[in-house]
């Protein structure tokens, strides 16, 4: 059993970040649910990590690592994912004002290949450099160098004139 | 409004965030790893008794099942107890949701009362002996037939999804089991596949197309045209190896052709797609001759 002080900082870890990196997942998967369960595995994940990540300092990028990594094309696979074994839990009902509310923007990322969809989140919403995207995704820069500019491409047609 | 502005702007509502109790997740998920590097003995009774019962595939109600309880039936042994031996220890467990009837635990599989197996795979992944997976069939108080596949790592914790057996289309049990293994199993490897891209001018790993299945036939993604391909080109083993299932195609996606070659390795995480820009005049057949004399 991990100390009580331990697991406080676990728990203030995640009330700090849990909301972004559940956008973060959002951003990636496009699906509210898929991004708690995403979120979820990958908090577990790290509490199992937690004194060798929180020791190193990089906590944050572990978890993002994790949803980075994670295979979210729900296209290829329309079976219901679930977790055994959690708390019984009501989610909330899916509000379709919520979809209403994406926007063409957003549609456009999310119908980007999946490599490249991922490319784009950590480079241009997260804003990491082209190394930091390489080693999250576990790819090489040129990759990502690729990806993010096949993904401008794709995405310069819904973007804002600049 | 600068990119990273109109994406964020682009997310839009979230909808509220629902508690979970993630710190007694992390524990158990701990508590598996430390089972599975040996620090522990627990173990379930029920591994021999319920064992019989995946051999003949006969429904896990006519073997005795543990008696009910206020929870999980678990004794001790000194029996190493995660993964658990081939044969699957299933316990009867009236805590488990209606809306979640079947779980893994370290311990076994948990059924909720009124979930009758009728059909039983264990470790369809070949994931031991650093996880375990499990599929099966079973049949719910309606009478609904459901195909179900999960895994538990110690590490990494579980995963599963499901499917109402009428809705999987013409995909059999089995098959549809092993396909579930890309996309929800990240343990061993993950992230270490060495890039395919190496050894290839210009490649990239830009995914244009899928696997079909379990075979080795492509299926180009949305607004990619696949123009030819060849199942299993005979590749250097640095690329694909026999027991490897691979493809090569040349694709057409906006505007460009492309080359691509995808490999999936059983015991892969998710198949790998690399793209190569086609030089002008060149050829598929060029393409793999290419990839078989790349240095890698």
């Amino acid at each position: 059993m991990r100390s009580a002080d331990s697991d406080a900082a676990f728990s203030e870890f995640v009330r700090a970040r849990r909301a972004h990196l559940r956008r973060v997942a959002y951003a990636i998967c496009g699906d509210w649910h898929r991004a708690d369960d995403l979120v979820q595995t990958a908090l577990v994940k790290l509490y199992v990590a937690w004194p060798r990540v929180r020791r190193d300092g990089r906590e944050e990028a572990y978890v993002r690592r994790i949803i980075a990594r994670a295979d979210i094309d729900e296209h290829r696979r329309p079976w219901r994912r679930e977790s055994p074994g959690l708390p019984a839990v009501d989610r909330p009902a899916r509000q379709e004002s919520l979809l209403e509310e994406r926007s063409a923007l957003f549609e456009a990322i999310q119908s980007l290949p999946t490599m490249q969809r991922k490319v784009v989140v950590l480079r241009y919403w997260l804003q990491l450099s082209v190394e930091e995207t390489a080693t999250d995704l576990g790819i090489s820069t040129g990759t990502v160098k690729s990806h993010s500019s096949r993904g401008l491409t794709a995405l310069r047609t819904v973007l804002a004139p600049r | 409004m600068d990119l990273h502005d109109e994406i964020e702007h682009s997310l839009g509502a979230e909808p509220p965030l629902v508690e979970t109790d993630l710190v007694g997740r992390g524990r158990r998920a701990l508590r598996w790893r430390r089972l599975a590097a040996g620090g522990s003995v627990v173990a379930v009774t029920a591994v021999a008794l319920v064992a019989a019962a995946i051999a003949t595939h006969r429904p896990a109600a006519q073997v005795a099942p543990a008696p009910a309880a206020a929870g999980p039936t678990v004794g001790t042994t000194n029996e190493p107890s995660f993964p658990p031996a081939p044969g699957t220890p299933v316990i009867r467990d009236p805590r488990m949701p209606s809306d979640a009837p079947v779980g893994l635990e370290p311990d076994g599989l948990h059924l909720a009362p009124g979930i009758e197996v009728v059909e039983l795979w264990d470790d369809p992944w070949q994931v031991r002996p650093d996880a375990w997976s499990v599929a099966l069939g079973y049949d719910d108080p309606e009478g609904t037939l459901t195909w179900w596949v999960g895994f538990e790592d110690a590490r990494f914790g579980s995963q599963s999804a499901s499917v109402p057996a009428a809705n999987a289309g013409d995909i059999g049990f089995r098959a549809w089991a092993v396909e579930q293994k890309t996309g929800l199993y990240d343990g061993p490897g993950a992230g270490a596949r060495p890039d395919p891209t190496v050894g290839l001018p210009g490649a990239t790993e830009l995914q244009l197309v899928r696997f079909d299945g379990t075979t080795e036939r492509l299926t180009p993604l949305d607004g990619v045209t696949v123009l030819q391909q060849r199942a299993h080109p005979d590749l250097p083993d640095a690329w694909a190896t026999a027991d490897d299932r691979s493809a090569a195609a040349e694709v057409r996606f906006e505007g460009e052709r492309y080359y691509v070659l995808a490999r999936t390795t059983p015991g892969d995480v998710a198949p790998q797609y690399v793209a190569v820009p086609a030089a002008p005049g060149g050829t598929l057949d060029d393409f793999v001759e290419l990839v078989r004399s790349a240095r890698r």
